[in-house]
């Protein structure tokens, strides 16, 4: 493995700036690098030539002293976000050979500041997932103990493996109920959910329209921030996109916690969490608090209907969002003597078990005589979950809970729809109030798996949030990779 | 299947344990108003992307089996 | 159908049972936009199949609905016009469906609480009575696109210019009570929206369609089942379709059946409603807010804005034509049917009597129009020009007849009524001793009929006036003529 895959951004900026390797040189080698990952089956479309080609302009740039933001900088990208002219599937046989003719708003961000695009990685069947198990191309393997096949988390499992088997510098995902964070703490690596509305998410396939938020996954906290801040911004084209201005967010990281009211929900300590996972968050709270920060208990009691509550607002709104799916206009086909049979045929083809679950169940919970019941009780109780995290916000600056109640779990052993569901049960919380929340690898378990924590803000104070998250990343030292042989 | 569903909706139930009188439901998280767009032609006349994947058309049109109304 | 004998319109007559009709209707109106409600493609009618069509229309992954603001603003005028509340917070839903022409597989619409609320508007009655229209609401939501079933014989073909082309649906209460009043709502409806710009009520290229309402019930009975006809596109095919359906469900219930609630359409060919293949009607179109949007608020400022600036509407202006100018409020009615009637109307009018303008550009002007297939805009006579023909009659420059003379060159050359009667040599002749000259030639000419008349038979008068205008070639005052010759004919 080449030298060069264990820079970070920033490294790899005044790495190409002071000339020291190319832009194609570093390109090449993380297409070398997917090449020898391939066995963990992260990357669906591979787009080497563009790749290479987009690597050449980068080197161009830096001759010309026009270098942008994340000139040179490989990236690879969810299969949820439309990528122009690369096929994109949303990890789905009903999307199989559907190319776009136009490019997401967040990904085009990114070239638009100079990133190169190294492919689309796999994810759980339209982000609906917490073990990228559901992909129609097949399950992603957690680079961490490669040997006993473990889960990456999901949906955006593809992406987070990639960082972490260093198959990307950075990849970005989108996060619904937990789907960033989750992988993120899986695979060891830090990845940011963003306040909804700081995205933009036009061009991103559709899971949960009033849930869903891009971010990215990376190294470390400052890579983070560097990428937000070329991700986020107001969208017009895109009317739950905020308006609010973007910072630079790496104008924070040196800010330290000093003086910082950082809180502890209770409910965040559950049974069923691992206790080594429990320990380490009191690790992390000694570090704070050895670093300035104030730590204060409190209490937010409807943590736990949470779950519930997604597991009605998220498959509803998927039931509406996954409607055009009909082999009208793009994606597959399965003929049929009538419309009708066209219809069902098609979906039935070219949905997963897991997608047509919850379209069954967003379904049931919009329909008339049960829409009171349950959709309208459920937004009624989000709206009761976001104020008391409102509530909370006048008291502290930040909350520290685990990411996840357990480290990655081995494919295939999840028999159990509910205890897969409440993989989430630690994120979906900040996913229904819509704050900002980041996961950063603190320590690895007694089995060698990687432990996130996650550290969650106000809304748009995302800038605080990677602050406190890189006082977390600095005195937890996680210098930790997976070893193993991918191939 | 059904017994995945009949699960999912005994979770769900839990719920009916949270007094929600007189709360308004949640529109949205973002809290700022419906933004509006001026009344100007800006998109359309791509034909050719809008088909182009399509599994059948004919002519510029979509193509579907025919329904009787 | 057994039965035929109506008692009043709006009833039926059954075998046992007599039966009134009760109709509600619901108007979609496309609203005059130049982009869509939420897309920002193009909105123009006769478009190449699928030019109109953005990646928002076409329902592409990914893709997000922006709100266009001259949509919203119309169906605020539109409300106002309709003596309607504007409701300051409204929500846009989906409505969920699957159909070729629905690529979304929702339409955004809106259910529970649309931009405007309860209104009313005024028809006459089959009685001439005015009558009060309730209207429940009127929200704003999406067309769908078009599907030709007929181009092939195993396959449709789907077409999304119209697609996301903003409509309003103006829901009626149901207090119609026969087809020709459900005629005349849409015809008033119609007029109002085309009077402030928001509709071009063109129906027949499909900017303005009504579903109708229909039911039945014995006098004094609770309203009973009612069933749907969709997509009536003219006012013709509404009476006929109210009609049959009325009829339809009269035979059934005579029978002791029942009515099933269901959607049906009206075959223009036969006449007849039938019901829809696909039940539409067992549908639950699981409504809720639509996630990629927020709920809509109106500023107080906006809605009392858009309410000033309102044109004088139909009824307001019939009034006031009425009083002003001294015409029949029938009169009034057709001459306001169109804002444009009655802009010209105004123009010719001016200093005019107001009744004898109004029976030129009633009877004339639109009877010539009428005969040579054009349209009001296209009329070749301007509104300075009737004035002018009018000012001619009433300073007795030209007699009535002869002004109609004159009318056909207007039409066709689109001179002034001065110029061609100049040009003609049409002037009215009055001069007393040059009539009395013709008078005498016909006199002269005619002894025996004189004597007959001088003798009793009063009724060669008309005649002799008829002579005396041959002679002069119609342009003999009429008035003078009578005069002249009743004192020669003593």
């Amino acid at each position: 493995m080449s030298e060069l895959l264990t820079l970070n951004i920033s490294q790899v900026l005044e790495g190409l700036k002071k000339k020291k390797f190319s832009a194609v040189e570093l390109t090449r080698s993380y297409l070398d690098r997917i090449e020898e990952t391939k066995a963990l089956n992260m990357y669906l479309e591979i787009s080497a030539d563009k790749a290479i080609t987009m690597a050449e302009k980068a080197d161009e740039n830096y001759k010309n002293n026009s270098a942008r933001l994340l000139e040179g900088i490989p990236i690879g990208i969810k299969d949820m976000f439309c990528t122009e002219s690369i096929k994109t599937t949303a990890s789905s046989k009903i999307l199989e050979n559907f190319v776009p003719t136009y490019e997401s708003t967040v990904s085009n961000k990114l070239w638009e500041e100079g990133a190169i695009n190294l492919g689309k990685l796999s994810c759980d069947e339209f982000a609906m997932g917490s073990s990228n198990e559901t992909a129609a191309q097949g399950n992603v393997i957690n680079p961490w103990k490669v040997e006993e096949t473990r889960s990456p988390g999901g949906s955006s499992g593809g992406s987070a493996a990639a960082v972490a088997s260093k198959s990307a510098l950075c990849t970005i995902g989108t996060d619904t109920g937990g789907s960033i964070r989750q992988p993120a703490a899986f695979c060891g690596i830090v990845g940011m959910k963003p306040t909804y509305g700081r995205c933009s998410r036009w061009g991103i396939i559709a899971f949960a329209s009033s849930l869903d938020q891009a971010g990215p996954l990376t190294r470390n906290v400052s890579d983070s921030a560097t990428m937000l801040k070329v991700m986020a911004g107001h969208d017009p084209k895109d009317s739950t996109s905020s308006l609010e201005s973007v910072p630079n967010f790496n104008d924070f990281l040196d800010k330290g916690v000093k003086g910082l009211k950082i809180g502890i929900p209770e409910e965040y300590d559950r049974k069923g969490i691992s206790e080594e996972i429990l320990n380490s968050k009191e690790k992390v709270i000694d570090l704070l608090k050895q670093n300035g920060a104030e730590i204060v208990n409190v209490s937010l009691p409807l943590t736990k209907y949470a779950l519930p509550v997604y597991y009605i607002v998220a498959p509803a709104e998927a039931s509406s969002n996954l409607a055009r799916y009909d082999g009208v206009r793009y994606g597959l086909r399965v003929d049929g003597d009538s419309l009708d049979d066209m219809y069902e045929k098609t979906r039935a083809n070219g949905f997963g078990d897991e997608v047509k679950r919850r379209i069954m169940i967003g379904t049931y919970v919009l329909s008339s005589g049960y829409y009171d019941a349950y959709y309208l009780k459920a937004q009624k109780v989000r709206r009761l979950i976001k104020n008391e995290f409102d509530e909370v916000f006048k008291k502290v600056d930040y909350l520290l809970t685990p990411t996840t109640p357990t480290t990655s779990f081995k494919l295939g052993s999840t028999q159990d729809l509910l205890t897969m569901y409440l993989n989430d049960v630690f994120t979906v919380p900040a996913s229904l109030a819509g704050i900002p929340g980041i996961s950063v690898p603190i320590d690895l378990d007694k089995n060698g798996l990687p432990i996130g924590i996650q550290l969650l803000g106000k809304p748009f104070d995302e800038g605080g949030v990677f602050q406190v998250g890189k006082v977390i990343e600095d005195c937890a030292e996680f210098n930790f990779s997976p070893e193993g042989n991918f191939s | 299947m059904i017994k995945d569903l009949n699960e999912i909706i005994g979770f769900i139930d839990q719920l009916n344990e949270v007094n929600t009188d007189n709360v308004d439901p949640l529109s949205s998280v973002t809290g700022h108003d419906l933004p509006l767009r001026k009344d100007k032609v800006i998109d359309g006349e791509i034909n050719d992307k809008i088909l182009e994947n399509a599994p059948e058309k004919i002519s510029g049109y979509f193509v579907v089996p025919k329904v009787v109304e | 159908m057994s039965n035929e004998k109506n008692i009043k319109p709006g009833q039926i007559q059954g075998k046992k049972n007599l039966w009134e009709m009760v109709i509600g209707l619901e108007i979609h109106a496309q609203v005059s936009s130049q982009s869509k409600l939420f897309s920002g493609a193009s909105t123009e009618f006769g478009k190449q199949a699928n030019e109109n069509v953005s990646l928002v229309d076409a329902a592409m992954p990914g893709m997000l609905p922006v709100i266009n603001e001259h949509c919203i603003k119309q169906a605020i005028k539109s409300g106002h016009a309709l003596g309607a509340k504007i409701n300051k917070f409204s929500v846009f839903d989906r409505k969920n469906y699957f159909y070729a022409d629905l690529p979304q597989g929702y339409q955004i619409s809106q259910y529970k609480d649309p931009i405007v609320g309860e209104g009313s508007i005024k028809i006459n009655d089959y009685e001439n009575n005015e009558k009060i229209i309730g209207i429940e609401r009127l929200h704003l939501e999406q067309d769908a696109g078009k599907s030709l079933h007929d181009q092939h014989p195993s396959k449709s073909f789907i077409d999304l210019n119209r697609t996301g082309v903003a409509l309003m649906e103006i829901v009626s209460k149901p207090d119609l009570r026969t087809p020709e009043e459900a005629a005349l709502y849409v015809k008033k409806v119609r007029s109002i929206l085309r009077y402030i710009g928001s509709c071009d009520g063109n129906m027949e290229e499909g900017s303005l369609r009504a579903d109708c309402n229909v039911s039945v019930r014995r006098s004094g009975e609770e309203f009973g089942t009612r069933c749907e006809i969709k997509n009536l596109n003219s006012t013709k095919f509404i009476t006929q379709a109210i009609q049959y359906e009325a009829e339809r469900q009269v035979e059934i219930l005579e029978e002791g059946g029942k009515i099933d609630q269901e959607t049906r359409l009206f075959d223009t060919s036969t006449g007849q409603t039938r019901s829809m293949r696909n039940k539409e009607d067992a549908h639950d179109y699981r409504y809720f807010p639509d996630p990629d949007l927020l709920p809509l608020k109106l500023d107080e400022l906006l809605i009392d804005k858009i309410r000033d600036e309102l044109p004088e509407l139909p009824d307001k202006l019939s009034e006031r034509l009425v009083n002003e100018y001294k015409i029949t409020p029938y009169d009034a009615s057709v001459i306001v049917e169109e804002k444009e009637f009655a802009d010209y109307y105004e123009k010719a009018a001016q200093g005019r009597d107001g009744k004898l303008v109004a029976n030129w550009m009633i009877t004339e002007l639109f009877g010539a129009i009428k005969k040579e297939n054009l349209s009001f805009t296209e009329n070749p006579v301007s509104p300075e020009n009737l004035n002018e023909l009018v000012f001619l009659i009433e300073n007795n420059t030209i007699s009535g007849k002869i002004a109609k003379d004159v009318f056909l060159y207007m039409v066709q050359t689109s001179k002034k009524p001065k110029d061609i009667v100049k040009e003609k040599g049409l002037e009215q002749v009055t001069d007393d001793s040059v009539i009395e000259g013709y008078i005498d030639n016909v006199i002269n000419g005619n002894k025996d009929k004189v004597e007959e008349y001088l003798n009793g038979k009063d009724k060669l008068f008309g005649f002799f006036v008829g002579q005396v205008m041959k002679v002069s070639q119609g342009k003999a005052n009429p008035n003078l003529v009578n005069q002249l010759l009743k004192s020669k004919l003593k």
